[in-house]
């Protein structure tokens, strides 16, 4: 092992960039430990004590990086001093402006691009709208990214989208696939006889996974935003979808996906669908009482999760059931095994979730079937089990979206593994485009460390993952799901499955069916 | 001024306010991130210039940029200046910066503080919800430890990362110090805490900095010998031993200025007022750099805990009664 380290004057990165920095420095070959931190005497002492600390770094200033590392072999010094610096420059290169014309408003984007017909914002909520209104008066569709729009403007854009025959999804809308092209977070599924409008990004993701997977593909993937079926807004753009997949002629079955409505929107949205000729899936989420009742009347079929919604469509379209929605042998044996050997008095469920729709229907899967389960918003502990969205807004300020960066997750995994009372661990991992280029090879290393720490403890810890993906998806899926089970984890497709079944190990049963059988 | 490129500044904060210069240079800019920038007068002092979404401080000027717009997008580098002709600012010699619309911005103060078992009950609760989010770096990990660090203690407690481990006796030290008013133990934990740690405002930096906060933002407390001598300590380490954006982010928390998410939570924890926005205050708060929020949250609470102590300590007589004070449920198995 050979000491180095390498001072920089007067160098400012922030905090994230000095942790990535570290993080990428040991993923390096020849590198068996390093860091990037301050000169401060303090830290040059806690060097010192990691036997990180050599003769020029003990010269550093505060105001100096002091980048530390340990050389597996001797003579590759250079070559990481040369990465180092590659990657602390590479950051200012990326955001120096760049080579090329780049528009500097949507008038000069037009220019370049006349035949464009949609416009993507990504803005703050405050000049969201109004970047939204310019794009309408340009006559251009828009896709709005943006959040925290004020819900006034929401209404008065949508309605001045429909005087203008326009689209105007969102705003918060992260996902659309439309003629093909898939626009912010998406999947690679197959062109196909489904269209779809949703009002959740991660809900429509993984209805079009699951068909993707039982082979069959969308014609359109609308997102309209979380609010459009408030009794404000009154499904003002969904109305809009549903008509034109109705007029599509690609499109032979539509589905509708959604948080509950309001009872205003629900009568407009369910008047339009009896009118339509073609088949209607509709999946209010979570949906209970009355209302919550998988039913069918002529063309439409109610359904309250997102696993239902997709086996309803496929039985519509006259497909057998698909494998993604049964345990196989393997699987049912681990679950065996593993509630066989874990403590029935440390089985609480921790979800740490990426996609808040799939967060939202674990939560009240498992309260369907009795769980005392919170989100970790309530101003109270709930107690029992908790199902976090980290990809909540209030986790993902300053930080990257955790289908993007798993760090925040790996860290919450591990924290989990040490609680005593946490028997099982849900997580989900979603692929496409926009997402994590290799979400195994992040999430694995903490999926090992965490049942390491639980089994020193003398426990027994299970990871449920929800894989949702297509096998289309740039990731390769099937790889995917290989490193994660690997790594230990039991994966299933289906996020509402994964969830029943960590209920079955919670309880230490077997895994409860959608209609309250269960398969062992 | 002439530029194409022009941005309101929403807010500045007041200890800023009144260092802006009639006419002339003001700044230079000598370290810049993707949303953020920081500059150093003429007179060695180091300001901030920020997306206004960071939040407010009392060294920041708040600008409104539009979204993923990056600093250096802007033409801003090391080495531009920032000009004022009295009205408006220039970055470089592009960039405007208006003042039209800027309000100062001062942190609202606690007002009347709820009773100690209330305190005490909120702390339980945000320290319950904050837990299984806990990150491994930095000083978050001594959260859940801060009743009893306050109380002097630190033993029996493992498994800790090198950072938190090695700042577990030093806390302890300061913390005893702070309660018996004792210069030693005061200036030997601080100068163990200064500096340490990873990030560009060292963990230790970053958790004085919200202990100094929450002590002053404690009126009962704020005159007292113990915090006053608490700040002198940090800001003479922090002077030759820390960066020079942390040395001046501590010299503002010696006074009592932290950032708008730190005084926010004060708020919450603190004040009569409903409590109810506890949590999403700190997950404001603990989004602020990678462990820099956290490691403030850990100061927060720890100087909340030392300064009910010192409270308790000072009113109360009797030697006995000052070592058997109960601060909650986590001081269990600790020792006094």
């Amino acid at each position: 092992m050979t000491v180095k380290n390498h001072v920089l004057k007067n160098m400012y990165r922030d905090s994230v960039a000095l942790m990535r920095l570290s993080q990428e420095m040991e993923g390096l070959e020849n590198v068996a430990q390093a860091t990037a931190i301050m000169g401060t005497d303090n830290n040059k002492d806690l060097l010192a004590q990691a036997g990180l600390l050599a003769d020029s770094g003990k010269s550093a200033t505060p105001n100096d990086l002091i980048v530390a590392f340990d050389l597996t072999s001797p003579g590759q010094e250079e070559a990481v001093i040369t990465s180092v610096q590659q990657r602390l420059m590479s950051g200012r290169q990326r955001t120096g402006g760049g080579a090329g014309y780049r528009p500097r408003s949507m008038e000069g984007a037009l220019q370049t691009l006349p035949q464009a017909n949609l416009a993507m914002i990504s803005v703050p909520g405050e000049h969201a709208a109004r970047e939204a209104r310019k794009a309408l008066d340009l006559g251009l569709n828009v896709l709005l990214f943006s959040d925290n729009v004020p819900l006034e403007d929401e209404v008065g854009l949508k309605q001045q989208a429909i005087s203008l025959g326009l689209f105007m999804m969102g705003p918060d809308c992260g996902t659309a696939i439309i003629n093909g092209v898939p626009l912010g977070f998406a999947n690679a599924v197959p062109s196909g006889r489904v269209g779809l409008v949703s009002a959740s990004g991660s809900g429509l993701q993984q209805v079009i996974c699951l068909l993707a997977e039982s082979g069959e593909g969308i014609s359109h993937a609308l997102g309209v935003g979380g609010r459009d079926l408030s009794g404000e807004v009154n499904g003002a753009m969904m109305l809009e979808g549903l008509r034109a997949l109705g007029e599509d002629s690609a499109t032979e079955i539509i589905v509708l996906i959604s948080k509950p409505p309001a009872q205003s929107a629900r009568a407009r949205v369910l008047e339009a669908a009896s009118q339509c000729g073609k088949p209607y899936v509709i999946s209010f989420l979570g949906e209970q009482g009355e209302h919550g009742k998988r039913a069918s009347r002529g063309n439409v079929h109610m359904e309250n999760n997102l696993e239902g919604t997709a086996l309803r469509v496929l039985k519509l379209l006259g497909k057998e059931t698909p494998g993604w929605a049964s345990l196989d042998d393997k699987n049912r044996k681990r679950i065996e095994s593993i509630i066989a050997g874990s403590d029935p008095g440390h089985r609480s469920i921790r979800g740490l979730y990426s996609g808040g729709t799939l967060c939202y229907e674990s939560l009240f899967i498992l309260r369907d079937l009795g769980h005392l389960a919170g989100s970790g918003l309530e101003q109270e502990p709930v107690g029992g089990d908790l199902l976090i969205d980290m990809g909540d807004d209030r986790y993902t300020v300053g930080r990257p979206h955790p289908m993007i960066d798993f760090r925040s997750r790996c860290e919450a995994l591990v924290q989990a593994a040490a609680d005593p009372e946490v028997g099982v661990v849900l997580l989900d991992v979603i692929l496409g485009y926009g997402a994590h280029p290799d979400p195994a090879a992040e999430l694995s290393p903490a999926i090992l460390e965490a049942q390491k720490i639980a089994r020193n403890d003398g426990r027994r810890l299970a990871c449920v993952v929800a894989l949702c993906g297509s096998p289309d998806d740039p990731q390769d899926m099937d790889q995917q799901e290989k490193t994660l089970t690997h790594a230990g984890a039991l994966v299933v497709h289906s996020n509402a499955l994964a969830a029943r079944i960590a209920s079955a190990i919670s309880r230490g049963g077997a895994v409860p069916l959608p209609g309250g059988d269960t398969r062992g | 001024m002439t530029s194409s490129t022009v941005y309101p500044i929403s807010s500045m904060g007041g200890p800023l306010a009144k260092r802006v210069p009639r006419s002339g240079r003001w700044g230079t800019v000598f370290a810049v991130f993707r949303r953020s920038c920081y500059l150093e007068s003429g007179g060695g002092q180091v300001f901030c210039l920020a997306d206004q979404g960071l939040g407010e401080g009392p060294l920041t000027l708040a600008v409104k940029i539009p979204s993923k717009t990056t600093f250096r997008s802007l033409g801003i580098n090391e080495g531009c200046h920032l000009d004022t002709d009295g009205v408006d600012l220039v970055v470089g010699h592009e960039l405007v910066l208006t003042t039209a619309e800027t309000v100062i911005w001062e942190p609202d103060p606690v007002g009347q503080t709820a009773p100690q078992d209330e305190i005490l009950r909120r702390l339980d609760v945000l320290i319950d919800q904050v837990d299984p989010l806990i990150p491994s770096d930095g000083l978050a990990e001594v959260i859940p430890h801060t009743a009893g660090i306050a109380n002097a203690g630190s033993s029996g407690i493992v498994n800790m990362n090198a950072v938190a481990e090695l700042a577990m006796p030093r806390l302890s030290r300061l913390c005893g110090g702070l309660t018996r008013s004792a210069s030693e133990a005061i200036d030997q934990g601080v100068a163990g805490l200064v500096g340490l740690g990873p990030g560009l405002t060292p963990s230790g930096d970053d958790l004085l900095g919200g202990m100094l906060v929450a002590l002053r933002a404690m009126q009962n407390t704020a005159s007292l010998f113990s915090v006053d001598a608490l700040a002198g300590c940090v800001t003479k380490h922090a002077a030759a031993e820390t960066t020079r954006i942390s040395a001046e982010m501590l010299e503002q928390s010696a006074r009592g200025y932290g950032s708008a998410a730190q005084h926010r939570l004060l708020r919450c924890l603190l004040g009569v007022d409903d409590s109810s926005d506890t949590v999403n205050a700190a997950l404001d708060l603990i989004r602020t750099g990678h462990t820099s929020g956290w490691d403030a949250l850990a100061g927060i609470l720890l100087g909340i805990y030392c300064g009910l102590r010192i409270g308790r300590y000072q009113a109360s007589p009797d030697p006995a009664a000052q070592s058997s004070i109960a601060f909650s449920r986590r001081m269990a198995g600790t020792p006094a």
